[in-house]
């Protein structure tokens, strides 16, 4: 059996676990008025026990006997149970430090823990690259460093004494975000569709409509908001129900005519383009009632009044109003346009002509060639567009609550204002976790719906195998 | 005069109408006021918007200087025999941090290092880098394996080898890079006043804290305009040093 190299990447992980016992662990605060007071590790109860599994981890990442199944096993073992050993030492030091203070008294996580929790992410990394149960690792890590607060020994951490404060509200706003981010979605890819196709269709159109959604994606999502605040104040105010679903019906209605007259002439493209705008106008209606809907349900707030039903009722009745989820929405859908626009362009254009040639020759209709022919090709692409605008629109839903919308912001906003910082981060994490979860589930959605025939695994497989070879020799 | 400077001098005008406008204290107070006679105060009064300009493009600046030295410096050296071992740890932080939303990086900073310049600018700057340095290390590697050999054959050594050939190619997707991350920083500058710092984010929050459009007005115009030329700067900037990308 040859020597194998120390594991570079393990041992990275390793040296940021011991470097991050140098900054304080947790940070204490007697209560929210007074400025917080750092305690390192190693001055806590049990607080030898990380640096040695570090020093235990790094010594297996250093030797040379890793190709053994064995090793392999302890290696994904121990990096475990130091994935427990950093969330339990968390909660083993909150609980220490809480045993003397008043309820008042917030413990919170500081810098050497998240250093330790990047350090985990890190030596994680590199164990799954080795071969046999390591590769389990990551998972194995991940269920243990999260077992620890589902067991309840996070109860005297602040994060979860702030939880326990909000917990009726936690869940509903955490669903109105979904159902924000969702429905900006849905409205982008009404509009963004249709948009994609016309561009991939008509070179001439291609710069403009590319131009304009990459144009729209430039302006900062805040002053986006601000930008649409206006628009929506002067609307609730001056208009009513009746007018508005009367100037969206008309332009839907007269869209389509033009659309049907003059097909794929320029007056027809407009014409359908307006008819998308005024079907837009018409469930931008729906999705605020939606919301709206939602919100009373869940949160108790302004329920849904038949008033608003009304055709002269002013539109601020049905939620159109300056402040609220009306421009949020807006500019979610906005900001979901382009990657949702390009990648239906670009999957459109990557079908090779010879195969819609093809499709022709067999007799396919228009229709039917895109159906059948074009949208199987460009579809894996879209998916990879709805992905990007729905993690986009996701974060940036996040500042919906600074405009009076819903959402998981409001308690980093409550949190920013009342300087509460695990507050802040019980509305920042879930965010992040909540849009790598949403990424992976599209990302596999997406997967899933490309026909086998084109799915990249067979090249990627290969691919892998000669990024591994090296290791495979070393480890021979 | 070339298409390329015709687009040079139009940007200059740009930023000089830009520098002008924020300047322009008197006319936004004026303007507004007209606007909006119903508001108080039509302008923000604590800071001229020269000055929270001025802060906004700090914030920017000393962000992207670290972004751009960080960022191409970690994208070489993964890509050389030195640090070839961490690339596919770069390359898998690149692609996994390019999903947290910005905007929750910013304020995940904040219990971290508190309040202030510093949180902000770790924050964004942290973020920034994934852009950079994932498109340095794609840049660097789309340079064919049998031109770098014959490079090779030549007798060039690695310094050359990076500097005529690999530099080059990998130009135009590290200035791209170097552009998202700058509209990005830009936008994301814009809610640092939430976490304890200036910049033309302070009048907006401050206006949509009290209900007042001019407000919000006043620091959403100049920072729109603000990324779309650093937008159009960057892109002639591309032009400018790649010519041969068409």
């Amino acid at each position: 059996m040859s020597r194998a190299r120390p594991d570079p990447i393990v041992l990275l992980g390793a040296a940021l676990g011991l470097a991050a016992l140098a900054l304080p662990w947790v940070n204490f605060r007697e209560n929210r008025l007074v400025l917080g007071e750092g305690f390192p590790l190693l001055g806590l109860p049990a607080g030898w026990l990380l640096p040695a599994l570090w020093l235990a981890l790094g010594a297996l990442a250093w030797s040379s006997w890793r190709s053994d199944a064995r090793t392999a096993w302890l290696g994904a073992v121990l990096f475990a149970v130091t994935c427990a050993g950093v969330s339990g030492l968390l909660g083993g030091a909150a609980s220490s430090l809480m045993l003397e203070a008043t309820p008042l008294a917030r413990v919170s996580p500081a810098g050497g823990f998240w250093l330790s929790v990047l350090a985990l992410y890190v030596a994680g990394f590199g164990l799954s690259r080795w071969p046999g149960a390591a590769r389990w690792s990551g998972l194995l890590g991940l269920l243990a460093f999260a077992a620890v607060p589902l067991l309840g020994w996070w109860q005297d951490l602040g994060l979860a004494q702030e939880y326990a404060n909000i917990a009726g509200t936690f869940w509903p706003q955490l669903g109105l975000h979904l159902a924000l981010s969702l429905t900006a979605l849905l409205l982008a890819l009404i509009l963004g569709l249709p948009l994609g196709l016309a561009a991939a269709r008509h070179e001439r159109l291609s710069g403009t409509v590319l131009g304009v959604a990459g144009f729209l994606q430039t302006v900062p999502s805040v002053a986006l908001f601000g930008l649409v605040l206006p628009v929506f104040s002067a609307l609730g105010r001056d208009a009513t129900l009746g007018s508005y679903v009367g100037w969206a019906g008309g332009a839907l209605l007269l869209g389509t005519a033009l659309w049907r007259l003059f097909g794929q002439k320029i007056a027809g493209l407009l014409g359908g383009l307006l008819a998308l705008l005024g079907v837009q106008a018409l469930l931008l209606l729906g999705g605020l009632a939606l919301i709206g809907m939602l919100e009373g349900v869940w949160l108790g707030g302004r329920s849904f009044s038949p008033e608003a039903l009304s055709l002269s009722a002013p539109l601020s009745a049905w939620g159109i109003r300056g402040i609220g989820a009306a421009p949020a929405l807006l500019a979610l859908t906005i900001y979901a346009l382009l990657p949702v626009v390009t990648n239906t362009f670009v999957g459109l254009r990557s079908v090779p002509p010879a195969l819609t040639d093809a499709a022709r020759g067999l007799g396919m209709t228009g229709g039917q060639i895109l159906r059948r022919a074009e949208w199987p090709i460009a579809l894996p692409f879209i998916m990879e567009g709805i992905r990007a605008a729905l993690v986009l629109t996701f974060g940036i839903a996040t500042i919906a609550p600074l405009i009076g919308a819903g959402g998981l912001g409001f308690f980093i906003q409550r949190g920013v204002e009342g300087n509460v910082p695990d507050l802040v981060l019980l509305g920042a994490l879930p965010i992040v976790l909540v849009a790598l979860l949403l990424s992976g589930l599209v990302g596999w959605l997406g997967q899933r719906l490309t026909p086998p025939g084109l799915r990249p695994e067979a090249a990627a497989q290969g691919a892998e195998l000669t990024e591994a070879s090296p290791e495979v020799r070393s480890v021979s | 005069m070339s298409r390329l400077g015709v687009q040079a001098a139009l940007l200059a005008a740009g930023w000089a109408a830009f520098f002008w406008l924020v300047s322009a204290q008197e006319l936004w107070a004026r303007v507004m006021g007209a606007l909006f006679p119903q508001v108080s105060t039509p302008v923000y009064e604590r800071n001229t918007l020269w000055e929270l300009t001025w802060q906004h493009l700090g914030l920017t600046g000393v962000t992207m200087t670290l972004v751009v030295l960080i960022g191409v410096g970690l994208g070489v050296w993964t890509t050389r025999a030195q640090g070839h071992a961490f690339l596919p740890l770069v390359n898998n932080l690149t692609t996994v941090g390019q999903t947290f939303p910005p905007i929750a990086v910013l304020f995940l900073a904040l219990p971290l290092v508190g309040f202030g310049a510093t949180g902000a600018v770790a924050a964004l700057t942290l973020y920034a880098l994934l852009p950079v340095t994932r498109s340095t290390v794609l840049g660097l590697q789309s340079v064919d394996r049998p031109v770098l050999d014959a490079a090779r054959g030549l007798g060039l050594s690695a310094a050359q080898r990076l500097w005529r050939l690999e530099v080059p190619v990998a130009l135009p997707a590290v200035l791209a890079g170097i552009r998202t991350a700058l509209v990005l920083t830009i936008a994301t500058a814009t809610l640092a006043p939430m976490v304890g710092t200036g910049g033309l984010g302070v009048p907006i929050i401050a206006g949509l804290g009290a209900d007042n459009l001019a407000l919000i007005l006043q620091g959403a115009i100049p920072v729109a305009l603000l990324a779309l030329l650093g937008d159009l700067t960057m892109r002639t900037l591309e032009r400018w040093l790649t010519p041969w990308v068409p």
